[in-house]
Formats: structure tokens, C-alpha cells, sequence
């Protein structure tokens, strides 16, 4: 079993890619995401946008690893009263009426007393280091999904990151193909402005400038190339370039 | 307005960009100064979806003859002419096979 440095994150280099592309700061993207993965949300079958995005996809990985499917480590001397707090946070969820930013509100009185019961093993401390400088806080809420399902904060990070793929991504787009990728329809609500200050007005290099009209160009040329894997290549290769001719 | 303002026979314009528009042309030579047309035509294609309806098995079939044929003459180097009338001959291939499946579908009617 290869073992999990639980300090290091690693950002992929596709991840790396597409905010420099969408001109993303990546601890800004991160910790939206982290701001809407939620216990609620995790239970609740009606769709809220940017939570629904974030937190089904976390629901799906972690049931995905049939070795890891066991009880949590952090809950198992206070089974009771757990349960008993995930019980009101499945009524809440199930709830019909009421309006579900008021029912998620709710929900974080059982988040906390589970916060506060929980027995510290996979999240030591409620913020993580991207790098030396760059910290990113861990709502209750990601504490204990972590905790509850016996992941580190940073698997969370990076299995969203790892779905982040703008070449598969506007490959599928314009063979009009579904998106079923949660977390990439994630990071594309956050380029265009989801949660965040987007008004700042951008300056773009000269460089920058002739990125964005050749790759409308490019979107449109690879029209004739109709084979998802091909037209992801094509432009896989011309962001990679772009972003290496920005970090050389 | 702009054709009054200029002079131009506004049928001259379109009949201009009408002849510029050639997948065998543009990708025989994507950077030619008549590019712009087929590029208005993928931008419609792109984004017009529902204006127009397009087999896309044969698309797909076609479109990837095509693109070998182009891509293993355009590596050859060389006159442009080359690629674009063996691109044209896959073209006019498709354009039969849509035909032939159109008119089927009246002749299985029948």
C-alpha cells in the first residue's frame, strides 16, 4: 500500500492548465469548492447549484473504493450520539418544505456537535497548506465528511482536481456530447464568476491575446475531427504550449 | 447599409463568399486568405444546431476519410492543389452517399 503523505497536496498539471487558461487563482477555486461540500447536501436528492456539483461527486468517490467502506475511525466512541445527529440532518434533508439554504442552516447545528465529538484522525487541524503560504480553511461541514468516511482533506482536493480537464471538457462541447462530470461543470461555474469577484476588469498580455483568438479558431477548425480521444489531443497539446510558453 | 456605403452589388458579396467556402480548400491550406468563409460556415455549424440536420454516421465516416487523405498529403509537402482535389473527391463521395440515403428513404416507401 503506497503510503499518503497527508501534508502534500499535489495539483495536476491539467488542473494547473486550466486555471491559468481561465486566469483562476487556484487557492480561490479550491477553497470555493471546499465551501460547498456539505453533510446536507451529501443527503439532501433535490439539486442546489454548486453544491449539488461539489458534493455528489465526493459521495460517489468515496463509496467507489470498496477497501475503504468502513466505519469511522472518528466517530466510533460516540456511535449514539452520531447516529443520532445524522438522523436530523436526513429529516432536514428530506424535508419537502422549507428553503434549503434555511434547512443547510439548520443543518449545521448537528454538523457542529459532530465537529465537536469527532475524534481528530484524518483532519489534525481545520486548515491545510497548499504551499508554506497559501492556507486554505476547512469549513466544519469538509471536517467531518472527511472524517466520517476516513479520508484526508486532501482526497477530497485532489480527486476534484484530477476531474478538471478543459481539453476533454471542450472536446466534448463541441461534439455536444453530456456532461456528466460534475466537478468539471464545478470549476467552469466557478470561471464564470460562481461565487466569486469577477469583475475585475483583466489585462491581457499580447501573448494572452493571440492564445484566445487562435483557440477560437482551433474550436472551430477541429469541426472535421469527430473522434472524442483526437480532438482531446489536439487540444490538450495547444494549451500545454500555452502554458508552458507562461511558465517556461 | 455597408453595401451602399461601399458600392458593392450585395450579390457579389455573398456569391464571393459562397465560392470561398470548401473544406477541401481551407484544410488544404488553413491559413489562406480565403479562410474566413469556411470559418463563418463552422461558426454557423457550431452554433446553429437547430438549423440544420446532418447524418452523422456518414458524417463521421466521411469526415475521417477525409482527414487521413488530407493529412497524409499535406505531410507530403508540396502543391497545395494535391490535397484539395483528392479532399473534393471524398466530399463528393459523402455528398452520394447522402443522396443514395435520402432517395432510399422514398424508394423503401414506395
Amino acid at each position: 500500500m503506497k503510503r499518503v503523505n497527508p501534508k502534500l497536496i499535489t495539483v495536476p498539471l491539467e488542473f494547473k492548465i486550466a486555471c491559468t487558461i481561465y486566469k483562476l487563482d487556484i487557492q480561490e477555486v479550491l477553497q470555493i469548492f471546499i465551501n460547498h461540500v456539505t453533510l446536507y447536501d451529501s443527503i439532501c436528492p433535490f439539486y442546489n447549484e454548486g453544491f449539488s456539483e461539489a458534493t455528489r461527486p465526493i459521495n460517489i468517490y468515496v463509496r467507489s473504493d470498496r477497501k475503504k467502506v468502513k466505519e469511522s475511525k472518528a466517530l466510533l466512541h460516540c456511535n449514539d450520539l452520531a447516529v443520532n445527529c445524522i438522523k436530523g440532518i436526513v429529516e432536514l434533508a428530506k424535508k419537502k418544505t422549507g428553503q434549503c439554504r434555511v434547512k443547510r442552516k439548520k443543518s449545521l447545528f448537528y454538523v457542529d456537535s459532530l465537529h465537536q465529538i469527532m475524534k481528530r484522525t484524518y483532519v489534525p487541524s481545520d486548515t491545510i497548506y497548499l504551499d508554506e503560504n497559501t492556507p486554505l480553511h476547512l469549513t466544519k461541514n469538509y471536517s467531518v465528511l472527511c472524517e466520517l468516511h476516513n479520508r484526508y482533506p486532501k482526497e477530497y482536493l485532489e480527486h476534484f482536481m484530477n476531474m478538471v480537464s478543459l481539453a476533454d471538457f471542450h472536446a466534448r462541447l463541441g461534439l455536444n456530447m453530456d456532461h456528466t462530470n460534475l466537478l468539471m461543470v464545478l470549476f467552469m461555474k466557478i470561471a464564470n464568476g460562481f461565487d466569486r469577484d469577477s469583475s475585475e476588469i483583466l489585462q491581457l498580455t499580447d501573448m494572452e491575446l493571440d492564445f484566445y483568438e487562435r483557440l477560437e479558431e482551433l474550436r472551430l477548425e477541429i469541426y472535421n475531427i469527430r473522434d472524442l480521444g483526437e480532438r482531446t489531443a489536439v487540444l490538450k497539446d495547444f494549451y500545454l504550449s500555452h502554458y508552458q510558453q507562461i511558465n517556461p | 447599409m455597408l453595401c451602399t456605403i461601399y458600392q458593392i452589388k450585395p450579390e457579389l458579396l455573398i456569391q464571393q463568399f459562397v465560392d470561398q467556402v470548401s473544406f477541401p480548400g481551407f484544410y488544404s491550406n488553413p491559413n489562406g486568405s480565403s479562410k474566413w468563409a469556411t470559418y463563418f460556415f463552422l461558426n454557423f455549424l457550431d452554433r446553429e444546431e437547430s438549423k440544420y440536420e446532418v447524418d452523422r454516421e456518414l458524417e463521421n465516416h466521411y469526415l475521417s476519410i477525409f482527414n487521413s487523405t488530407l493529412l497524409k498529403l499535406v505531410k507530403m509537402g508540396g502543391d497545395n492543389a494535391i490535397p484539395e482535389s483528392a479532399g473534393r473527391k471524398v466530399m463528393n463521395d459523402w455528398l452520394k452517399a447522402v443522396l443514395a440515403d435520402r432517395t432510399r428513404y422514398i424508394t423503401d416507401n414506395l
